[in-house]
């Protein structure tokens, strides 16, 4: 294989744009009609998504050591859009069409050589990925709705309940997908520790204009079945015994809820300061659950804060701001969730004063070990995600 | 060399339509009285038709000759180009299915930006109309507690105050926010009335025309 020439050869292709994902998705549901149902009907995100994932194979094609962690993940998140070893040879033939195509005269006998078994490499990697994962686990996780709660305009809380249990570690985060909008998944945390019934708290934040969100949100009933992907990330878990600061954003809250669980049951003399923001005070949506953990955590310090609400009477302005009133924190590891425009605010003054991202926790959505990009389906931090 | 147009050929035969039998092809008369087409304009379409056949020939000899030149070339330079790949790809087809994605997508997305307007318009009406209820709470609630004062008298009692500044602040909050919601459901009954006649005329639209 050679690599520069496979290189090169990337590169000219993507200087065409999304004319290329957009052709290589026509090309595949030409040749393979029956991949289609396996998308949602806008893929616009999707498009750009194929790009990215495919410019860091190509990127580390010849450094597998670190290639291989990303496409293990790849492989396993793909199990719940119902992705077969059948499918990695016809998204192979159209990835090929799709380069001769845009390649031109450009395209050789050498070169079609190098892809092929470039492409050969990286499925093969993915599809191991995925046959380990379906021995210990299902593709989805199918929860029924046991409860919903309109807490405010714009917040759900919704109690499913999964028939057999899903392992997972308070902070991680699921995939989620409704019928109501089939093959668009999003990321939603926890907000409680494991049960033995196999209930899961999930708080969800109506985006405007968001599909998936207005649907859980507004139209979502009891008893419907949602799906459910294996849990991914680990930027947001606790394993240490530091004092830790939850900047909870709205929403972004959920994480914390269940972290706190955790840390009620560990049995450490742990101290938690949890800053908790929201727009006005009528949208502190989970108040009654902040005041049980106050009772029962004696380490605990809560914090509400209202951006926009002059009557509040409370902490007033941006979260971030209050939360550094109320330091220094010289040691602590400190937990941002949120809009992904408040993360990246907080993070950026957390910086400013000093606390850099060695101790600032915060999920990473582009990252190789969190939600990885996806080549089919959807999912990842994009406009639905919680905050 | 003749043929006529409703020449009832033997099943299973099928004769080349080349240039010069659509140049040659004769058509009978209509019977007088019967309408017909001019024969001078069958005539030209007939030798148009004969052109454009006899250069789609000429272009299919031309490629048919380019690709045994370039099947020879492959050939001499070892490349096996005989067997026949097992799909070919019809760009066009290719770029069909893509321009009816990106359509379909851009109604999607028009769907998304109008509920994104509409619900940024809801919750801005819904802050209004609280704010609009508080600010008149407020405002009964110091109107209450004046009166009190002003009738008390040596009676007065700060607990009684509070008790009438709070109770006129209920009252004025939940009126304010009742009315606001018989406007905002009467509004909404009328739009399910307009729905429901929907169908009515529809029906009516099939059969008479006039109605709308």
């Amino acid at each position: 294989m050679d690599i520069p020439r496979l290189r090169a050869s990337w590169n000219a292709v993507a200087s065409y744009g999304g004319q290329v994902p957009l052709f290589f998705y026509s090309t595949l549901f030409l040749l393979h009609p029956r991949t289609r149902e396996m998308f949602p009907a806008a893929m616009a995100g999707q498009r750009d998504k194929l790009f990215t994932a495919l410019g860091h194979i190509v990127a580390h094609v010849d450094d597998l050591e670190n290639a291989v962690p990303f496409l293990q993940q790849l492989g396993r998140d793909h199990r719940k859009f119902s992705v077969a070893p059948e499918h990695y040879p016809a998204v192979g033939q159209a990835l090929l069409a799709t380069l001769q195509h845009f390649l031109g005269d450009g395209w050789t006998r050498e070169l079609a050589a190098d892809w092929t078994e470039a492409y050969g490499l990286v499925s093969q990697v993915m599809n191991e990925a995925a046959e380990s994962a379906a021995t210990s686990s299902p593709p989805w996780w199918d929860a029924e709705v046991v409860a919903h709660e309109r807490r405010s305009l714009d917040v759900a809380v919704l109690t499913v309940r999964t028939a057999t249990p899903m392992p997972y570690v308070p902070g991680q985060s699921i995939a989620v997908e409704t019928q109501l909008r089939p093959r668009l998944w999003r990321y939603y945390s926890p907000a409680n520790a494991p049960r033995p019934d196999g209930r899961i708290e999930l708080h969800v934040r109506l985006v405007d204009g968001g599909p998936v969100s207005s649907a859980l949100v507004q139209a979502v009933q009891v008893g419907e079945v949602l799906r459910l992907g294996a849990p991914v990330g680990h930027s947001l878990t606790l394993d240490h015994k530091q004092d830790v600061v939850f900047l909870a954003g709205g929403t972004g809250f959920a994480p914390f809820k269940a972290l706190l669980e955790q840390i009620a049951e560990e049995g450490l003399q742990r101290r938690v300061q949890l800053f908790v923001g929201a727009r006005t005070a009528r949208e502190f949506y989970d108040a009654e659950a902040i005041r049980g953990f106050e009772r029962t955590l004696p380490g605990l310090r809560v914090v509400p804060v209202a951006s926009d609400d002059p009557g509040f009477r409370g902490e007033r302005g941006r979260l971030v701001d209050v939360a550094l009133r109320y330091g220094p924190w010289p040691e602590e590891e400190v937990y941002v969730c949120g809009s992904p425009e408040m993360v990246s605010g907080t993070c950026d003054a957390l910086r400013a004063t000093g606390i850099g991202p060695e101790r600032v926790h915060r999920e990473e959505f582009t990252s190789y070990a969190g939600t990885a990009p996806e080549l089919t389906g959807s999912g990842t931090a994009d406009e639905d995600h919680r905050g | 060399m003749t043929l006529q147009a409703n020449d009832h050929r033997q099943p299973g035969f099928r004769r080349v339509l080349t240039p010069d039998r659509i140049r040659n092809i004769t058509f009978k008369k209509s019977p007088l009285g019967r309408r017909g087409v001019d024969p001078d304009e069958v005539e030209l379409f007939q030798r148009r038709l004969a052109e454009e056949i006899a250069a789609g020939e000429a272009e299919n000899a031309r490629l048919r000759a380019e690709i045994d030149r370039l099947r020879n070339w492959y050939r001499d330079h070892g490349e096996n180009v005989d067997a026949v790949p097992a799909q070919q790809l019809d760009v066009q087809a290719v770029n069909l299915l893509s321009e009816a994605q990106l359509q379909a997508e851009a109604y999607i997305a028009q769907a998304e930006a109008h509920c994104r307007r509409v619900t940024v318009d809801a919750r801005r009406q819904a802050d209004a109309i609280l704010h609009d209820a508080q600010q008149r709470a407020e405002d009964a609630a110091q109107e209450a507690a004046h009166a009190y004062r002003a009738r008390a008298g040596d009676g007065y009692a700060a607990e009684l105050e509070e008790m009438e500044r709070r109770l006129a602040w209920l009252r004025a909050f939940s009126h304010a926010v009742q009315v606001q919601l018989q406007a905002t459901s009467s509004a909404f009954a009328q739009e399910i009335d307009k729905l429901a006649r929907l169908p009515e005329k529809l029906r009516k639209s099939g059969t008479d025309v006039e109605e709308s």
